[in-house]
Formats: structure tokens, sequence, C-alpha cells
């Protein structure tokens, strides 16, 4: 979700981080956990005190705004109206990214939602931008 | 603050081509999506990882200025 997922939607949206909503069942936190220690990921805001995310924070509904060594990761338990990694699976597409990588993203119409609901002046400037790729689409689509 | 570089009132920038005509549509750049549209999705990721590394890179420039 976020920046880059409009990008891979088809937007020109200028982001520096990589925002995830991750599910927080065990057996992913364990793999999860795991891929930060591997980043170094420690909090953003708390950045002298290179605290890295516990499991607890990461198994909760919370936001975690990571640094890491490839840049900075937000990884968000909810978002919007407490919408979790099951609430949005319904609501999302792969894409490959080449090299045998494919990722989910949300959808573009839950996009545009989601950054609604997110309301800041940032986020409705992508809310017109997003809208304008979602039309381009249809019209493609349509021709 | 002003700029160092003086012109003279209403000259554009060199190199600074004006955006064709009809290509904007409430104020976003019909052209810039229709181009990323075109490319597939590992394609679209390379394009914003080039501009975040330019943008890096200009902020960088800046802050030694």
């Amino acid at each position: 979700m976020g920046g880059v997922c409009g990008g891979l939607h088809g937007a020109r949206i200028p982001t520096y981080d990589l925002d995830v909503v991750h599910s927080r069942r065990p057996e992913n936190l364990s793999r999860l956990t795991a891929a930060l220690a591997e980043l170094q990921a420690v909090y953003r805001l708390q950045h002298n005190r290179q605290l890295s995310p516990p499991l607890s924070a990461l198994a909760a509904p919370g936001h975690n705004l990571l640094t890491t060594i490839c840049g900075d990761f937000d990884i968000l338990g909810t978002i919007g109206e407490s919408l979790s990694y099951e609430d949005l699976l319904p609501r999302t597409e792969m894409m490959d990214l080449g090299e045998g990588l494919l990722v989910r993203v949300l959808d573009l119409p839950t996009l545009i939602e989601v950054k609604k609901q997110a309301g800041r002046p940032r986020d409705l400037d992508h809310v017109r931008n997003l809208k304008e790729v979602l039309r381009e689409r249809e019209r493609l689509g349509s021709s | 603050m002003q700029s160092k570089t003086k012109r003279k009132p209403g000259a554009r920038w060199p190199n600074v081509p004006r955006p064709p005509r009809g290509t904007y549509r409430n104020g976003i750049d019909l052209t810039q999506i229709r181009q990323m549209l075109a490319l597939t999705p590992a394609e679209r990721l390379e394009v914003l990882q080039s501009a975040s590394a330019s943008l890096a890179e200009l902020c960088a420039s800046a802050k030694k200025l």
C-alpha cells in the first residue's frame, strides 16, 4: 500500500518509504522478525536508541515506523478504519515484479479509499492522482 | 530569499519545455500516467526508484549549499 503501491498501479507519486500491512499470524511474525533483523530495522523516530521492533509490537494493530539499511519501512498492523491484513486480502491483487517476485498490493479503488480515510493534505493530493490513473485505466480498458 | 540568477521578467528558464496542451486533467499530468500505464509493474518500480534516487541526490546536494 502507500506511494509504492500507487506507483505500481501507474501513478507518479514521490515516495521515500515502503508501507506494508502485514499478516499478524504467528508463523508470519516469526518470518517478519527474521527479515527485519537482517534489514537491521529500528524505530525511525527513536533512531538514536536503536530500538528493534519487539514481537509484541508487530503482533499489535499499531504502526511500526522503521528505518532499515535499505530505507524507511513502515509496518502497519491495521490501516484506515482498523482494517487488518485479513480484511484487506479480498481487495488486493498480485503484481509480478520480475525474477519470480510476486507481490500483493491493494487494488486501486481500495488504495484510493484508504488514502481518502487518511485525509492528510498529501494523501488527498495522491487521491486526485490515483483517481486519474483509475480513469485512464478504465478508458484504456474500454477502448 | 532572492535568487542570485538574474532573469528578465517573464523569461522562461532554458531547457524547460512548455508542457503540451491538453494533457492535464484536474491539474494532473496525464502524459506521465499514460507513460506509466504503458510499462509493466516491474518497469514502473524502476521509474519510482530512479525518481526517488534523483530526489535524494538533489536534497543531499541542496544541503551542501
